[in-house]
């Protein structure tokens, strides 16, 4: 028998211990959540509160899943649970495996989630134009993983001038036509203008 | 002869029932195709190529090979630690413009002038391997656990009769060393691919999904 | 030897003989664009015509060409300008196979000089060297003469050709390697010429490196954790599950539901291709969708490139709508190169879908162009013939038969083959549309009388320098700092240094914070928001194009390089900058610190400000070639320089911008280096030549 082989019959044997380790319920049921999380976060995906509930594990009472949930909230998951992290939706809590998932990315997942357009754009273009800074372009709002339709876009920037908390929210347009978002606490309509043209115009003629 | 390598050779004699001489035409499950990262229209289309050897079936997807010749210089420096596509045991370079040779029609024929498709060219581990039953002194042999043709490099006297031998082109012989650069399946071509191109699969997960 | 191969190869093309040398001395300036240099400096004089006899070319590469660092593909070839005022040294940069092949027949330079009696091209196959004879080939295109030679010689040697924009001595032309890899710079006249049409090359010999297993772990290494996508954005295009930041303006567009469109056998996804995955980052940049816009993707057909770049940046596409238009329909370019007349369209005819139409004009124009072997100048030569056009200036130069045999109409409704009726007689020669295809500042010797001081101060044409020079990448990007970048050089900049990071797609202020690490307080602006000059941006210019020559010496793809930043959250995004000083010392056995190889590559730039000085006769750089166009002051008349949404420049601090930017590299006020510089580079020589002179 070579190294090999010995190695493959040693594998062999040693498997079935690792299944022999007993997990108390709250353990296997912590263990089973982590796992449904996992998968849905790895399909670039946050879970609802409501999901996680319609899909609970076989056998996890709703009582430990609040328990285990409830705990998440409080950043102490616990076992398994230590790499799900919650993000709050206006309409659900959202979870997902900070592992695997940045708090940015889930932020926005949920904001989707939430099927908000207004908040979506709002919030985006807010983070766009205090972190980068820049305008947030329509067809930004179009694509990946947005996926809002022009008629949708266009739509939400009419509707958001009759809402009070929009009021900063403004559009400006680039010299090929090109429209974008940008919040007048963060920068100024100017300068939202000028990023946009080098981005939208400039750029592309000498990219 | 362990469990695990009989069911690996019941594996590939199965596979090798299915992909015949070939994957153009096979109808592969979803789980295979997700296996060797690849459609049916692919599989179908021949874009995909396998060598099957006792240990792992290589997969080359000519739809994802960009032709950037990665491959080639990661096994010299891997086997010969010294960069030089010549002697690689994988060659992308001598068809990625026009296929293996400028056609007629090269202007919709393989490679970068005709419609982009490359083949890199890879030893095939050969059932009774031309090079391994010309070596005179019989520096390329058998890995009794793999069945890789694997090369004797303090046995092998660097006479060519591999380089006659190959129907494919692939072993050369290395004017530093004046040894052969037979292929021993040592995966440096696939672990640097930059579009996973070159793929290995091992029999234990293709006797999982078939 | 290792690294370099420690020899150069001669060829005469007036005695068809060769000759090979040693190319040890000229190890100082590392190799590639300095070693180039450096033997320009040394055989041709100054004041050399660049197509005369005594002119001569040189392609070189360096110690790390064809060890398979991540983008080592490139080489650089040296002579004198055909295009720019003064005629002064020029480098064209040119990837594919090119490299690969030169050290594989075991040269690190060759040096191609005299004038052949007849069309000639010159095969190189080890150390088999000969000068064949290429009157079969002459008028033929760049694909058609690359096929006949791969045919002859062997379906995998590399091919470097010129086609009728060459061949015609248009200033305006390139050497095309392989598919659709150019060497621009006006090399395709020197060729021309020469009655050079091609250079066959077919190398089996080994790079040696000294130690390949660390060679190995660092590739590995910049690959996985310092890499991203084409210009080294680290940033992706739309957010994904793994990042932090996601910016609309990068080259990462690879995403999920993004996909090669038309690969064979079905869509191949893009998908999320973190960092730390190698083996996926060919998926990173979709490069025709960035290119030709959203429409392409369908027509996608995969990612191509140069030799051992792992990043892929070539678009390949297949265009059914140019099925009988063009002799092929598919084609692979990048940037402007996959686009480079377009513009001269008013309209597109779309045939299937929005946008189309644009998409098919152009990869029309670019299989032209490349098959002419025409050199589009960073879109200087389009630029230039839309400015006849706008301008009304076409009728005045040309009869009104050559006039009226075009159909103008076109341009108007967007019927592509006006590009073609356009391209053709600028490509012939003897027409006058040949005229505009000399490059700006000959454009503008011959038709001042028309032209006033406008064109050449235009923001139409964006010019860095009144040389005839284009601006890539300037003011826009970083003020001062990019602008700096491009007056080292006597054609288009091509610095990527400090556009890769300004484009990165990180967030300001991650931006400013890694930068000022390294070049003190206040040398990065918020973008199209800057400040006055200051000795901290001085400092980053100066990095800038000492990296620049470092890549084109080395070589590496200046596209990509250097490492300013990860992509990676958990390294704060900060790359590492001695990753080209790792390579060498894994490559060459000695150790170099990142110090000494940035010193390396100043002394290539003090020799290449030495010729352009020798040159242009003067020590007055500054307002002899240090000459920026009025349009980079008036940009945005609105809005008052120093303030949010502009870039313009202001006349007294781009002065002072000057001065400090000399000061870094020991050139005095006006612009010259000083013999105490050139002797701290070694360069005693280039002082005594300099003082001889009387330009010291």
């Amino acid at each position: 028998m070579d190294e090999q082989e010995k190695m493959d019959l040693t594998q062999q044997e040693a498997a079935p211990l690792k299944d022999e380790v007993q997990l108390s319920p709250r353990e296997a049921a912590a263990a089973a959540l982590a796992d449904l999380l996992y998968s849905r976060t790895a399909h670039n995906k946050v879970s609802s509160g409501k999901w996680i509930c319609q899909h609970a594990p076989q056998g996890v009472e709703r009582a430990l899943l609040d328990e285990l949930l409830t705990a998440v909230d409080a950043g102490r998951g616990e076992g398994a649970l230590e790499h799900i992290a919650m993000t709050r939706g206006t309409k659900d809590r959202y979870y997902y495996d900070a592992s695997i998932m940045t708090a940015e990315y889930a932020r926005l997942d949920a904001l989707l989630e939430d099927k908000d357009i207004l908040k979506t754009i709002a919030s985006v273009t807010r983070s766009d134009c205090k972190l980068y800074p820049r305008p947030t372009e329509f067809s930004k709002m179009m694509g990946y993983p947005f996926r809002f339709s022009l008629d949708e876009v266009e739509g939400a920037a009419a509707r958001m001038q009759l809402h009070d908390e929009y009021q900063d929210i403004g559009v400006v347009q680039a010299s090929n036509g090109a429209k974008a978002f940008y919040s007048s606490q963060h920068i100024k309509e100017g300068y939202a203008r000028s990023l946009l043209e080098a981005s939208e115009v400039e750029a592309r003629e000498w990219p | 002869m362990s469990k695990g390598i009989m069911n690996r050779e019941y594996t590939r004699r199965e596979f090798m029932k299915l992909t015949g001489k070939g994957m153009a035409g096979v109808a592969l499950s979803s789980s295979l195709l997700k296996l060797f990262d690849c459609t049916q229209a692919q599989a179908e289309s021949g874009q995909v190529k396998v060598y099957p050897n006792s240990e792992y079936v290589l997969v080359v997807n000519k739809a994802k090979c960009t032709g950037c010749q990665r491959c080639e210089v990661n096994c010299t420096l891997t086997n010969d630690g010294k960069a030089q596509p010549y002697l690689s045991r994988i060659n992308a370079r001598d068809n990625f413009q026009f296929g293996p040779k400028v056609s007629e029609n090269y202007l919709t024929a393989a490679g970068f002038f005709g419609n982009w498709s490359v083949e890199p060219a890879t030893c095939h581990q050969c059932e009774n391997a031309p090079c391994m039953l010309a070596c005179p002194v019989g520096a390329i042999y058998p890995d009794p656990l793999t069945s890789v043709r694997l090369l004797d490099q303090d046995k092998c006297i660097g006479c060519g009769a591999c380089v006659a031998a190959c129907p494919f082109g692939m072993p050369k012989i290395d004017p530093d060393n004046g040894k052969s650069t037979k292929c021993i399946a040592c995966g440096a071509c696939v672990a640097g691919c930059p579009t996973s191109a070159l793929k290995i699969v091992l029999w234990d997960e293709i006797a999982a999904a078939m | 030897m290792n690294g370099w191969t420690g020899k150069l190869l001669r060829v005469n093309l007036t005695t068809g003989q060769s000759a090979v040398e040693s190319s040890e001395k000229y190890f100082d300036y590392i190799g590639g664009k300095g070693m180039a240099n450096r033997i320009i400096y040394e055989e041709v004089p100054n004041g050399t015509e660049p197509t005369a006899p005594e002119s001569k070319i040189v392609m070189a590469i360096g110690p790390n060409t064809g060890t398979n660092a991540p983008c080592s593909g490139r080489t650089t070839l040296a002579f004198l300008s055909p295009f720019t005022k003064y005629n002064a040294i020029v480098d064209a940069h040119v990837g594919g196979d090119t490299a690969v092949m030169l050290k594989g027949c075991g040269f690190d330079a060759m040096i191609i000089e005299g004038v052949a009696s007849g069309p000639a091209y010159i095969k190189v196959v080890d150390d088999e060297v000969s000068v064949e004879d290429a009157s079969g080939l002459w008028g033929k295109t760049t694909t058609e003469t690359t096929a006949a030679l791969c045919e002859k010689h062997g379906a995998g040697v590399n091919v470097m050709s010129i086609g009728k924009a060459g061949e015609n001595l248009l200033n305006l032309s390139c050497v095309i390697s392989g598919v659709a890899h150019s060497a621009g710079g006006g090399l395709g006249k020197l060729f021309g010429a020469k009655k050079l049409k091609a250079i066959v090359l077919y190398g089996k010999k080994a790079t040696k490196v000294a130690d390949p297993k660390r060679l190995m772990e660092l590739n590995n290494y910049i690959m996985s954790d310092l890499m991203g996508a084409n210009n080294n954005h680290v940033v992706p295009t739309v957010p994904q599950s793994w990042a932090q930041y996601s910016n609309k303006s990068t080259r990462w567009t690879g995403h999920p539901g993004l996909t090669w469109g038309a690969a064979e056998g079905g869509p191949i996804d893009t998908g999320e291709s973190a960092p730390g995955q190698p083996t996926l980052m060919g998926y990173r940049t979709q490069k025709a969708v960035f290119d030709h816009g959203p429409v392409a993707e369908k027509y996608t057909v995969k990612m191509v490139g140069c030799t051992s770049c792992p990043i892929r940046c070539y678009g390949g596409v297949n265009v059914p709508m140019l099925e009988g238009v063009t002799p092929n329909t598919t084609h692979a370019n990048t940037c402007i190169g996959n686009r480079p007349y377009v513009g001269l369209l008013k309209n597109y005819q779309d045939v299937h879908d929005e946008g189309d139409g644009k998409l098919t004009a152009g990869v029309y124009s670019a299989i032209l162009a490349d098959d002419y072997g025409l050199w589009d100048n960073y879109g200087e030569l389009n630029a230039t013939l839309n400015y006849f056009i706008n301008n009304g200036l076409m009728e005045k130069i040309m009869t009104p038969e050559q006039y009226n045999e075009i159909d103008w109409t076109k341009r108007d409704t967007g019927d592509m083959t006006f590009i073609k009726d356009i391209l053709e007689r600028v490509v012939d020669g003897k027409h006058p549309l040949s005229t505009l295809a000399q490059g700006a500042y000959y454009v503008d010797q011959q038709y001042h009388d028309l032209l006033g001081d406008d064109y050449l101060n235009s923001s139409a044409m964006t010019l860095w320098g009144l040389i005839g020079a284009k601006r890539h990448h300037g003011n826009e990007c970083a003020a001062q700092v990019g602008m700096l970048t491009n007056i080292i050089y006597n054609r288009d900049g091509m610095c990527h240094t400090i556009v890769n990071i300004t484009g990165s797609g990180l967030p300001y202020e991650i931006q400013r914070n890694i930068v000022e690490e390294h070049f003190g307080e206040g040398c990065l602006d918020k973008p199209r928001n800057y400040t006055r000059m200051n000795e901290a941006k001085a400092r980053f210019a100066k990095f800038g194009v000492v990296r620049q020559v470092l890549h084109d010496s080395f070589t590496l793809c200046n596209w990509v390089w250097p490492m300013t930043f990860s992509p990676r959250k958990e390294r704060g995004y900060k790359g590492d900058l001695s990753a080209e000083a790792k390579l060498m010392s894994a490559v060459t056995g000695t150790e170099w610190t990142e110090e000494e190889l940035d010193f390396a590559a100043e002394r290539v730039i003090q020799l290449h400000r030495a010729m352009t000085v020798k040159s242009v006769g003067s020590r007055d750089m500054r307002n002899l070639h240090d000459v920026i166009p009025e349009y980079a002051y008036n940009t945005e008349p609105d809005v008052p320089v120093f303030t949010e949404g502009t870039v313009k420049m202001e006349k007294e601090d781009w002065q002072l911008a000057l001065g400090m930017f000399y000061q870094q590299f020991g050139w005095d006020e006006q612009g010259s280096p000083t013999r105490e510089t050139l002797e701290k580079f070694g360069l005693g020589d280039v002082a005594d030549d300099l003082a001889a002179s009387n330009l010291l």
